[in-house]
């Protein structure tokens, strides 16, 4: 197996002349931030193609490159179709929440839980901490599958240690991050997501020339293990990790943060039906680039090094070293933004909206810089207990979104399109969608106290249930929620006058 | 089934999803329009009536 040291300079010249690119995007984007709405939105001046490429680029990580390829390796092409349920996790955004929310057009998605379930008799402070809290420790398990694949890499690549691996990685994204901002994120994004579509493409003529055409791959598999490109997943299986993508990315608040930094509502609607054409390519890719490898290196010692393997050994050193971009640049843009999205729920949730209000514009971008310093330190400790959360990169991003599907669909479809929905019933089914996941996970991996078939029930099921229970049932024996939590989502112009206390009469 | 299958049937669904958005997105952009219009007549009877009745 090849590293780095052996594949010319050709090879290392595309990758170090792709990364100056990279870092001038982030100086670019650091001589730009003037304000906090800079750092964290972009000033939302982002059109439709850059929002489109971002949001695919956003959703597609090292969980794509590098767990999705991997997947493909161990199982076949028929994890493709996990791609339908997770598309129609865009349409339930493209219809009910990202126009919705961009028209709200705050900063944060804990803006949105603070401001419509904020009757809790401090201005939505605590529904704005809760929700940041909960955000950051589904994020940290998020950002510790990326340090995983990083290391992998890492180690494939340069044939250092996993640990000095997540250190090179660790570092060089905190950097970036902490100067560039939103904005160097999205540029960086909308190269990045070029870069995975233009290897994917290419990726796939050659090696299935090497292979002998797709008629070679069937002929193979179809000797002894026809499942693998016949349906290794049942559909039962296929919908439980979609419907795990697919809620989350309709709620997720790394998009949303995404979306609060697009131009309008019309170029919300554009850039998403945008993001179906790079990601449609890039499945397709993802799918060949593990089946064709399953054909070419059927013994490797991970499924998570198949993509890297394909850059170093097979591509040649042109492609081989943008493919190789590809995949570091799917780690640094997921990471990157996620740190921004966490960063800003530390920094403009709690710090600016609860420690320190009067906070100036400067001190809140260095807040926002300090938030993504202790985002990137604490997954390198999580990493080390990575086998707790999943173990393969797939497997731990799959508890992340899951966690976050959990604790957020419900209250934010809710909030969006039902005047009922109030404050307790915001926050019980936030907390018990996301507590929901996270016990039974527990349970089923870590304690192993649930019996079959239990067992085989997603954490995702389990807390998008619960979440749904409480916010359909709390409403019923509490009051309705107040005319200044619902005036910026409804019409309240006909709404009966209030008591006293800022909440509408009962029924 | 055989690989090809796979990736012809994942193709078509992709291009449904592609031309759905296209069409929804269209769709509210004609009705956005004809509400916009729908209000400059409005506002423009308001105003003759207005005049009218001074």
């Amino acid at each position: 197996m090849a590293t780095l040291e052996n594949v010319g300079p050709v090879f290392i010249s595309i990758l170090v002349v792709y990364f100056l690119i990279v870092l001038g995007i982030g100086y670019y984007g650091y001589t730009k931030t003037k304000d906090e709405a800079d750092f964290l939105v972009a000033g939302r001046e982002i059109g439709p193609i850059v929002g489109g490429a971002t949001l695919a680029a956003t959703q597609m990580s090292a969980g794509t490159f590098v767990g999705t390829v991997g997947f493909h390796y161990f199982t076949g092409i028929s994890y493709i179709w996990i791609w339908a349920p997770l598309w129609m996790g865009w349409i339930i955004s493209l219809l009910f929440v990202a126009p919705h929310m961009r028209r709200f057009g705050e900063v944060t998605l804990p803006d949105f839980m603070a401001t419509r379930y904020g009757d809790d008799r401090a201005n939505g402070d605590y529904v704005r901490s809760i929700s940041a809290v909960l955000i950051v420790i589904g994020y940290l398990v998020y950002i510790t599958a990326e340090y995983i694949a990083g290391g992998l890499i890492f180690t494939a690549m340069f044939g250092v240690d996993n640990t000095t691996g997540i250190i090179i990685l660790m570092v060089a994204v905190m950097v970036y991050t902490a100067i560039g901002g939103m904005r160097a994120s999205m540029l960086t994004d909308f190269l990045q997501a070029v870069v995975m579509a233009t290897g994917a493409i290419i990726a796939i003529p050659l090696t299935l020339n090497l292979i002998g055409g797709i008629g070679q791959i069937n002929a193979i598999f179809n000797s002894f293990n026809p499942s693998f490109v016949g349906m290794a997943l049942t559909p039962l299986q296929l919908l439980g990790f979609g419907t795990a993508f697919g809620l989350y990315i309709a709620v997720s608040p790394n998009q949303i943060q995404r979306i609060y930094s697009l131009r309008d509502e019309k170029t919300v609607r554009q850039a998403i039906g945008l993001t179906f054409v790079f990601q449609a390519i890039i499945a397709i890719g993802v799918g060949m680039i593990g089946v064709s490898m399953a054909v070419l290196y059927p013994q490797l010692a991970t499924p998570d090094v198949a993509s890297i393997i394909l850059g170093l050994d097979v591509l040649g050193p042109v492609l081989g070293a943008l493919v190789i971009a590809a995949v570091l640049s799917a780690i640094l843009s997921s990471v990157d933004s996620i740190m921004i999205t966490s960063s800003s729920a530390l920094s403009h949730d709690f710090y600016a909206m609860i420690i320190n209000p009067d906070a100036s514009e400067r001190r809140k971008v260095w807040a926002g810089r300090v938030g993504v310093f202790i985002m990137g330190i604490i997954p390198f400790f999580l990493a080390a207990v990575g086998e707790l959360l999943g173990g393969l990169v797939q497997l731990i991003i799959v508890l992340q979104v899951s966690m976050h599907a959990g604790m957020f669909f419900i209250p934010i479809i809710a909030g969006l399109h039902w005047r009922r929905a109030n404050t307790p019933a915001g926050i019980a089914s936030m907390i018990i969608g996301f507590l929901g996941v996270a016990v039974w996970h527990v349970s089923v991996e870590i304690l192993d106290v649930i019996p079959t078939p239990f067992s085989e029930v997603m954490p995702i099921l389990v807390g998008i249930t619960l979440s749904a229970i409480a916010m359909f049932t709390i409403p019923y024996f509490t009051g309705k929620p107040s005319r200044q939590s619902l005036e910026r989502f409804f019409d309240v112009s006909s709404d009966e006058p209030e008591n006293s206390t800022g909440v509408a009469e009962d029924d | 089934m055989a690989l090809e299958t796979h990736l012809l049937g994942f193709s078509a669904v992709a291009i449904g999803f592609i031309a759905f958005a296209y069409a929804w997105s269209k769709y509210v952009e004609k009705n956005e329009q004809a509400d916009k219009q729908t209000e400059e007549t409005m506002s423009v009877t308001e105003t003759d009536e207005s005049r009218g009745e001074s």
